[in-house]
């Protein structure tokens, strides 16, 4: 990879793919990855000289989602006040599309747990692989993903029983 | 649905969700001359600082503490109700006040890294604010201190215990901690509402915005930041941070007589519009603001959140002694 340009005409479209499954909120993905494609500028002398660039950049963008300021700003946004500053959008199909049952339970699952989920699901990434990404443990890895799965399903499970009501 | 047909719906979900991504294009770069010329200034810098370094020392920093803006004075809102035992190792991280006059404090694990998301949650409501309901089924109804009580989750990750005594209501919601619900009874048996504790802030919202959140918030007494949530024409999230942020490449501005720089996002899929400002305030204070409209027609600009910042009303950041110990 020569240059910074040519490594972000090839991989910008997937990292902010990426950051869109991570944050759930297409404006978080951008304002990450905007941050994240600029640290990756200053330092890309350095960055095109490891081995696997793109993955060192994906880790960036998932090191900033987890960081401590974007959890700090979680503390001053509890879930009621998302809920109270987000206006209620009619579903204009009047139905419950499943997948979007399952965004909105992934959306308020604990950040690493997120992650590890995203890592898996979508990104097809192995325990040890993902245990690298997040830092931790395979067995950590596990048990996140175990741990949000099972909410997930306990919550869709719930959903789905009240629409056949 | 068999784990595989579920396995396979959250592959779509997450597939469905990556559609919804920016265009590459609403991504910025710091300019090729940008980058030159602030490599050209860097070494013209060192070429002409690095000798005076060297012969007087390293200079004092450049912005210390001022009182340019809108002040604010100390505003101290008592806290009447806190839990006064806490799980072995939990301490205290943040306390707010929200919109509707709910207050709450939130505990972690000492040493839980912020970002754990493990977080430990005890709000409450004054007055005569009704029933206390659960958002779901409970799935057991209990007693604290003789007061009828429920708990309700989802069986794995989020346990929240609810009841009302002395006109109060009450909420303690445990996320990814761990506790059990009899911890959590324990926690809300020990509930006192004879506190003298305080939520003490020094921040002044503009004229035409209304207060709907603030809070401070942080790990240890040293990097104890101050938040605020408004809403006017748009809103605006407020922090006053205590450390230094990164270097970051926006459009450099003057905020109340500082050096600032300004971001404007402009996410090309929901529409709407979303800003965020960063004003060094000096002594090692930055002001963080994010300005979001997602209306589509939004015409919100830099400009925008740049007379919010001018405008708020910001005093030195109180001591939180309490910030890191357990109750």
């Amino acid at each position: 990879m020569d240059t910074f340009e040519a490594f972000l005409a090839e991989r910008l479209d997937p990292l902010l793919r990426y950051a869109t499954t991570l944050t759930c909120d297409p404006h978080q993905a951008q304002d990450i990855v905007q941050e994240v494609v600029l640290r990756a500028q200053q330092r890309w002398d350095r960055i095109s000289r490891v081995d696997l660039p793109a993955a060192y950049v994906k880790r960036m963008v998932t090191n900033e989602f987890l960081s401590w300021r974007r959890r700090t700003r979680d503390l001053v946004f509890p879930s009621t006040a998302i809920a109270e500053l987000t206006p209620a959008v009619a579903d204009p199909t009047g139905g419950v599309d499943d997948r979007e049952v399952l965004l909105a339970g992934i959306a308020r699952l604990p950040r690493k747990q997120r992650a590890a989920v995203v890592l898996r699901y979508y990104d097809n990434r192995t325990d040890a692989e993902i245990a690298e990404e997040l830092r931790c443990s395979a067995v950590t890895v596990r048990s996140h993903i175990s741990r949000a799965v099972a909410t997930l399903r306990a919550q869709f499970t719930a959903t789905c029983a009240m629409e056949a009501l | 649905m068999k784990t595989e047909e579920f396995d396979g719906l959250l592959r779509e979900s997450l597939r469905l969700m990556a559609t919804r991504a920016p265009a590459a294009g609403a991504v910025r770069l710091a300019g090729g001359n940008q980058a030159r010329r602030r490599v050209l200034i860097g070494v013209a810098l060192a070429i002409v600082v690095l000798p005076v370094v060297l012969w007087v020392g390293w200079p004092r920093p450049v912005l210390p503490p001022g009182d340019t803006g809108p002040t604010a004075d100390r505003l101290d809102t008592p806290m009447t109700s806190g839990p006064t035992w806490l799980p072995p190792e939990f301490t205290e991280r943040s306390r707010g006040r929200k919109f509707d006059g709910s207050q709450y404090r939130t505990f972690a694990r000492t040493g839980e890294a912020p970002d754990s998301g493990q977080l430990l949650t005890f709000s409450y409501l004054l007055g005569d604010p009704g029933p206390n309901t659960p958002p779901g089924a409970p799935v057991a109804n209990v007693e604290v201190n003789g007061h009828p009580a429920w708990l309700s989750g989802d069986g794995t990750d989020v346990v929240i215990l609810g009841w009302s005594a002395d006109s109060r209501q009450y909420q303690l919601d445990a996320q990814s901690t761990g506790l059990a619900g009899g911890e959590l009874l324990r926690v809300a048996e020990s509930v006192s509402a004879g506190r003298s504790d305080l939520l003490s802030t020094a921040l002044v919202p503009p004229a035409g915005f209304e207060l709907r959140d603030i809070a401070v918030h942080g790990t240890t007494a040293a990097d104890a930041a101050m938040s605020m949530t408004l809403r006017g024409p748009f809103t605006v999230v407020l922090d006053v941070v205590p450390a230094p942020l990164p270097e970051r490449y926006g459009d450099p501005v003057t905020v109340r007589g500082r050096p600032a720089q300004v971001f404007s996002l402009a996410p090309p899929v929901f529409g709407g519009h979303d800003v965020k400002l960063f004003v060094d305030l000096g002594g090692d204070r930055w002001l963080v603001a994010r300005a979001q409209d997602e209306r589509s027609a939004s015409t919100l600009g830099p400009e925008d959140l740049i007379r919010v910042a001018e405008t708020v009303g910001i005093g030195d950041t109180p001591p939180a002694p309490w910030m890191g110990l357990r109750p």
